[in-house]
């Protein structure tokens, strides 16, 4: 795309000077990690696509009324609204995607449970991309909260904490179960894996 | 006494959030010490797994967006 070496701050000021080609950029530039993001939070494809749609109609709609404060963070920026739009929609429709568990609770077993039927066989039937979304999507919710907001909204530990009312070690302390949980899951469907291919 | 670097602190250097004191005494545990690299490694890894996970939304969803910021321009504008 011509204008894909511009800045965000630059497109911004071009998609409101008249360049549409500009946001088209933008919404290049980002709607994967936005639909990802909101696809393994919410774990359902077509309620994603709705969902990412609305985090674009209400960053389209903050611009055009000249509500942006463009500090230079608009990846940070646009993966919150789109974190704050799933939050929404779980609560309006008491949907809650989770179970609440303790943060010290290892859950590879309980997740191991819930993961293996569809994590497996995908390993086995497809590729480890399929399992790995999979196995995140089987994460406890504050796992895959802090997750997917560090990965993908690059936004700081201490951020996270602020946005979820919780202590910065607390943040810390989620991201290394959801990372322990992922690595011991990956683990497990790997040699799951080569046991079928493989069997002694 | 060497430190000994847990897996927070390990997750706190791959994304940056170690001071510089802090991430030059992680990268020298990281020459010397086969475990803080294994756990780094195993951390970069894990990472890389994750950039591959991503999805692609509907260009259907795509342009409707598309329409909607084209609309909401002009009628700004």
């Amino acid at each position: 795309m011509k204008n894909s070496h511009l800045s965000d701050s630059q497109l911004i000021q071009n998609y409101l000077t008249g360049c549409d080609k500009s946001f088209a950029v933008l919404v290049h530039r980002y709607k994967s990690k936005v639909f990802s993001s909101i696809y393994l939070m919410m774990r359902d494809k077509d309620l994603a696509e709705d969902l990412m749609q609305e985090v674009f109609i209400k960053f389209v709609d903050i611009l055009t009324k000249g509500n942006y404060k463009d500090e230079g963070k608009l990846k940070a920026w646009i993966l919150r609204v789109a974190h704050n739009v799933c939050i929404d929609y779980m609560r309006k429709n008491e949907r809650l995607p989770f179970y609440k568990m303790p943060d010290n609770y290892e859950t590879v077993s309980e997740l191991h449970k819930q993961a293996e039927k569809d994590a497996e066989s995908l390993l086995i039937q497809e590729d480890t991309r399929v399992a790995l979304r999979s196995l995140i999507k089987n994460l406890p919710f504050e796992q895959r909260q802090v997750l997917l907001m560090r990965h993908y909204a690059d936004m700081s530990f201490k951020e996270i904490a602020d946005l979820t009312g919780v202590s910065l070690n607390t943040a810390l302390g989620r991201m290394r179960y959801a990372v322990n949980n992922l690595r011991k899951q990956i683990e497990v469907n790997k040699l799951a894996y080569e046991e079928t291919l493989y069997p002694n | 006494m060497k430190r000994r670097f847990t897996q927070i602190d390990t997750i706190k250097f791959v994304y940056e959030e170690s001071s510089p004191m802090q991430a030059k005494m992680y990268m020298k545990s990281l020459d010397n010490n086969d475990k803080t690299f294994s756990c780094f490694s195993e951390m970069i890894d894990l990472m890389s797994d994750m950039d591959d996970v991503l999805l692609e939304p509907s260009q259907s969803s795509v342009d409707k967006i598309l329409v909607y910021a084209k609309k909401s321009r002009k009628v700004a504008s």
